[in-house]
């Protein structure tokens, strides 16, 4: 039978209970009932044993069903699947690769007592329940400790003889990420592998990259945005690569193919960003920030420890501003860093000028003659604040286009940790 | 950053960053004058003393992709002075910290600040004298002590020739020897385009440039557990004998085990509830402080070294004080002496 299944359900001795759960609206069920134990194979080729018939899989007749409702889905998600340490996985070919040893499925006990034990109808959803294993509980221990309870749902495409695919993996990362990476910086162990019928295959791979737009703080997008580079991008499978991060943070799309065309294409995402910045908040009474724009709507990004520095700050000047007539504003707080850090773009050219504003430790006040500035009466007074808590008052004068100086601008450029490259993540690597 | 890491990355600015010169647009600020003028020219980044102003030519390429030769004013230009106090404060257990800060007539600069990071202060009794400010703020820092102390001058600083002996906290912790960094007033610096940064020729020379003058003083230092608890204290003394003051060349090597071994002795005696044990350690050790300085429990200003006094003391007089300050201040609550 050379189609796709796009899921199979397999198990056995199992006791469920538990409540329906409606199907989303057009989701395809595929479920079996306990009679499939009683066959010799689940319906994949990479879950077939040798009574499968050579190169693909074929399901039970009558069997498997495709149906718009399902009675048991509940036991899958939550229910005694919980209690059983039962794990839903997102990504079934990851967690394949990377458990060797729960290749045991590929010799179920075919008539063994528990399938003669199962009762009612065992389901699974493509859309909402990609994978479950009890892989742990059925391999170790001596059978009278099993729990005796394996359901799983193969969303994987059956892939039937002749047929190959390709397949992306890497270190993890955030979000389901094949890695992350901060910006300028490089991450290896990324790879693209091929199979045909499960058996790799030294086909060649041919690899792009991808910025994905409006991504990392910036909220525009054109074709000079720099992608990053991979290494090598191209090869035989199996191919290991790295990816080299441009300066500007976001999510990076790797796309796989085959040279040849053969094996369809595989996506993954590499998520490029510093950890751990969080915005600042805009309702203290302390400091009121400004500078954001619709290309960078977010500018406000810090560090915890900036942050605290900041804040610190800001509550200081407020107490010694406070009772001046007439009534001198709190500090006006500017560009911090991007959401994900990286190049603070300020003319959306994808380049700076806005040096070391990449990793959420230093800030820009206000000090000119525009309105919220601090007067030049306070500035000693500031300096001396800023000071205290061993941050630079680094009082700095931009330059317009022809490189000229840029008075009406000036501001004081606070590096909230201090200069130390040590402590103070100053450094832009680009 | 450690001495060790500055001279790494100095030499990998040399080895990175061969003598040449690049041309291009830039703005020179005068060393004299302080005016700019703009100008086309060979730029050679990094920076150079003024030998006249005692300033530095800080030459760097700006993020807009041209040059700048700015004037900065170190905060060096001063020779301070600093004695530190340590006394038991009136009805209790707290201690008072003050310093008197002198600057030479010598200094070019006005003093303007004098920082250090301490342990502890104890709220509202940070005394600053007229025209300072003082601050007990917390590190919110990755390294060093937890709360950072300053005074700084509200205008300007104090001159050359004078002196000012108002600077006082109140802490519960016990003292032990740290920097104090002074900086003299400097100019504020005006970074055209932004300032170096770290990773550039200017900005490696610029970050080990140390922009103060340090000091050594009595600080709180050594954590002091409410209720009193005499292991601990003992420990964190021994501690900073061990880490602190041997790092800082404040203690002979010949005379720090000794030091270390009277500390281990009296810590055993405290953990094994051996009150009489302790006090003899803690009497031994004193005496072994008093042979290197006959005064070190005699409340002076002096903690400067006799220079002529042979054989040369095996301690620095200002350590051997803290020390004794701190070994009489165990016994005292040892022995239960509020007076």
């Amino acid at each position: 039978m050379r189609r796709t299944l796009a899921a199979v359900l397999f198990g056995f001795s199992l006791l469920i209970t538990g409540q329906a759960l409606a199907a989303p609206a057009g989701t395809t069920i595929y479920w079996i009932n306990s009679d499939f134990c009683s066959n010799s194979c689940y319906g994949t080729s990479s879950l077939c044993n040798n009574k499968c018939s050579a190169g693909h899989c074929p399901a039970p007749p009558g069997q498997i069903h495709e149906s718009s409702s399902l009675t048991e889905l509940s036991n899958l998600v939550g229910g005694w699947a919980a209690a059983e340490g039962v794990k839903v996985h997102a990504d079934i070919r990851t967690w394949w690769d990377n458990n060797p040893s729960c290749r045991w499925i590929q010799t179920p006990p075919f008539g063994a007592p528990e399938c003669a034990a199962v009762s009612g109808n065992l389901s699974c959803t493509v859309s909402s329940t990609p994978w479950i294993e009890v892989c742990d509980t059925w391999q170790d221990g001596p059978r009278s400790s099993r729990k005796g309870a394996f359901f799983g749902c193969y969303l994987g495409q059956y892939v039937a003889s002749g047929q190959c695919s390709v397949r992306l993996s890497g270190p993890g990362g955030t979000n389901g990420a094949l890695a992350d990476v901060e910006p300028g910086k490089d991450v290896g162990g990324l790879r693209a592998d091929v199979t045909c019928d499960g058996v790799p295959s030294d086909k060649a791979v041919t690899l792009t990259i991808k910025a994905d737009a409006n991504t990392g703080g910036h909220n525009h997008d054109d074709s000079a945005r720099p992608p990053g580079a991979l290494s090598p991008a191209s090869g035989t499978s199996p191919l290991t690569f790295s990816f080299t991060a441009p300066a500007p943070a976001g999510d990076h799309t790797i796309t796989a193919k085959c040279v040849d065309g053969s094996c369809g294409e595989d996506t993954g995402k590499v998520w490029v960003g510093v950890k751990d910045l969080a915005p600042l908040s805009g309702l203290s009474g302390a400091y009121r920030l400004v500078g954001d724009n619709p290309a960078h709507p977010s500018n406000s990004y810090l560090s915890g420890q900036a942050s605290q520095v900041i804040s610190s700050i800001a509550s200081e000047y407020q107490v010694l501003v406070q009772l001046d007539v007439p009534p001198t504003p709190v500090l006006h707080l500017n560009d911090a860093s991007l959401e994900r850090g990286g190049i603070f773009d300020i003319n959306s050219t994808w380049a700076r000028p806005h040096a070391e504003h990449c990793r959420g430790t230093v800030i820009d006040v206000r000090a000119n003659d525009a309105a919220g500035a601090i007067p030049q009466g306070h500035h000693s007074e500031f300096e001396r604040i800023v000071r205290s808590y061993e941050a630079d008052p680094m009082w700095e004068v931009p330059k317009d286009s022809n490189k000229n100086p840029l008075l009406d601008l000036r501001h004081y450029h606070v590096r909230l940790l201090g200069e130390d490259p040590e402590k103070g993540g100053l450094l832009c690597p680009w | 950053m450690p001495m060790v890491m500055r001279f790494f990355l100095l030499a990998l600015w040399c080895s990175a960053w061969p003598a040449h010169a690049e041309f291009g647009k830039g703005t020179v600020e005068d060393p004299i004058t302080r005016k700019y003028t703009t100008m086309e020219k060979d730029w050679q980044e990094g920076i150079v003393l003024h030998p006249e102003t005692g300033n530095y030519i800080v030459t760097y390429k700006d993020s807009y992709d041209s040059f700048n030769s700015i004037i900065f004013d170190p905060a060096t230009k001063i020779k301070p002075a600093l004695k530190s106090k340590v006394n038991l404060a009136t009805g209790g257990y707290s201690i008072t910290y003050e310093y008197m800060l002198r600057s030479s007539t010598e200094s070019r600069q006005k003093i303007r600040a004098l920082r250090t990071g301490i342990t502890s202060a104890t709220a509202g009794r940070l005394v600053d004298p007229e025209g300072w400010r003082g601050a007990a703020v917390t590190n919110f820092q990755s390294t060093g002590l937890p709360i950072l102390l300053s005074w700084s001058h509200r205008i300007s600083g104090l001159a050359p020739g004078k002196s000012e002996n108002g600077f006082r906290l109140e802490s519960l912790d016990l003292p032990g020897i740290a920097t104090m960094r002074i900086e003299g007033d400097a100019a504020r610096t005006t970074w055209l385009g932004n300032a170096p940064e770290v990773d550039t020729p200017a900005g490696i020379q610029m970050t080990a440039l140390k922009d103060f003058v340090p000091r050594l003083a009595a600080i709180p230092r050594i954590p002091n557990p409410t209720p009193f608890n005499v292991v601990a204290v003992l420990g964190g003394i021994q501690k900073h004998v061990k880490d602190d003051m041997a790092s800082m060349q404040l203690i002979d090597p010949a005379l720090l085990p000794l030091i270390d071994r009277g500390l281990t002795q009296a810590n055993t005696a405290a953990q094994g509830g051996n009150t009489a044990s302790l006090l003899h350690e803690i009497k031994n050790l004193r005496q072994l402080l008093k042979q290197e300085h006959a005064d070190v429990d005699q409340d002076n200003d002096s903690d400067d070294d006799d220079k002529e006094k042979k054989p040369k003391p095996r301690i620095a007089k200002l350590a051997a004080k803290v020390l004794d300050f701190d070994l009489k201040y165990v016994e005292k609550r040892v022995k239960g002496d509020k007076d």
